[in-house]
């Protein structure tokens, strides 16, 4: 599991103006607090020319996102150097974040990475990734039963 | 340690030591090398099962590239062939043989992830480009549960070749070393995503 304290947002290349860092720390908090999943934001000023999915798989695990019996973590890498941007998925989360789902947000992405909005293009990705984890009804009942 | 973790590590072998000559860690890291075997077996599995559908999808718009097609339909039915059991995850020339057939499948299917940039209409196809995500998503996870198998072998080997686990490895299991699956140099070159225009 996440660090207590770890920041959700971590915007080390430092393309994320710092009002918005704190809404995306928000958002992710809530989404935590509905449902458990963590979603880390990473930005990276490079991938030290490793592969965007070597290195977000690395990452990811390092940073151990998501509760360890639920593998519930989802990470959103963006390597602005090198024009990657990936989603990456615990495994408990791939039936609803499936790999065709992620890439949809990605390629909504993509566009306004082009135009050289990238603050703009996390928050567009973070609201579709939200929307999609928090799609799932059972979710809020399976907490309660942890809670009893 | 449950084989759905994803993001978690492997459980730490050595808090296990304590039980002397390898009676219950001999059995425990071959259960973790069968499990991380499994996973992979399963990713492989999903790969084939993409394949057909993704080919059909393919056909309707690039009519040109059959050979590719074809090269690929006959790559998965190759590796089809090539079974490999747990049990015989210690058979060096079975191995080699599995991952033979399952390297060629990935080097026939770089092509194929391609072809969307020739046929800018496939990138409009939303069962397509459903596929191809599906089909990356299974490259990577074939990646990284190979990484996770051959991380289980070097601990399992690495076990029953050191005192003293090794004694009971040897008396009690014939414990014999498993192999790990080389990745072939060319599969790193599976395109990814990018936002394109090169820095």
């Amino acid at each position: 599991m996440l660090d207590v304290g770890m920041m959700r947002v971590q915007d080390r290349a430092n393309v994320i103006p710092a009002a918005q860092e704190i809404d995306l720390a928000r958002q992710s908090e809530a989404l935590e607090k509905a449902t458990t999943d963590q979603l880390v934001i990473v930005t990276v000023p490079t991938l030290n020319g490793e592969p965007i999915n070597d290195y977000s798989l690395a990452l990811a695990r390092s940073l151990r996102i998501g509760q360890a019996d639920n593998d519930n973590g989802v990470l959103l890498l963006v390597a602005p150097k090198e024009r990657a941007v990936r989603i990456e998925v615990g495994y408990g989360l791939e039936n609803l974040l499936r790999d065709e789902v992620a890439g949809k947000i990605v390629r909504e992405m993509l566009p306004l990475f082009r135009a050289n909005q990238p603050a703009q293009a996390i928050g567009l990705g973070q609201r579709e990734i939200i929307d999609v984890l928090r799609s799932d009804k059972r979710r809020p009942q399976y907490l309660q039963k942890k809670a009893a | 340690m449950t084989v759905f973790r994803r993001f978690g590590l492997l459980a730490p072998l050595a808090a296990l030591s304590l039980t002397g000559c390898g009676l219950n860690s001999v059995p425990t890291a071959e259960e973790q090398v069968n499990a991380k075997w499994g996973d992979l077996q399963a990713d492989y599995q999903r790969r084939a099962d993409l394949i057909p559908n993704l080919v059909e999808t393919v056909k309707g718009y690039a009519k040109q590239e059959s050979g590719v097609l074809i090269a690929v339909t006959q790559a998965r039915a190759d590796a089809g062939r090539v079974t490999l059991n747990a049990s015989d995850l210690d058979d060096s020339a079975k191995v080699k043989a599995f991952n033979d057939a399952q390297g060629k499948l990935t080097q026939a299917i770089i092509p194929l992830q391609r072809l969307q940039e020739a046929y800018p209409e496939l990138k409009s196809n939303a069962n397509f480009l459903a596929l191809q995500d599906q089909l990356e998503g299974t490259e990577n996870r074939i990646n990284a549960s190979r990484r996770d198998y051959n991380e289980a072998v070097r601990g399992y080997n690495t076990r029953i070749r050191t005192f003293p686990d090794a004694i009971g490895a040897k008396i009690f299991y014939g414990a014999k070393p498993k192999v790990p699956f080389e990745a072939a140099a060319a599969a790193q070159e599976a395109p990814s995503v990018n936002f394109g225009n090169a820095s």
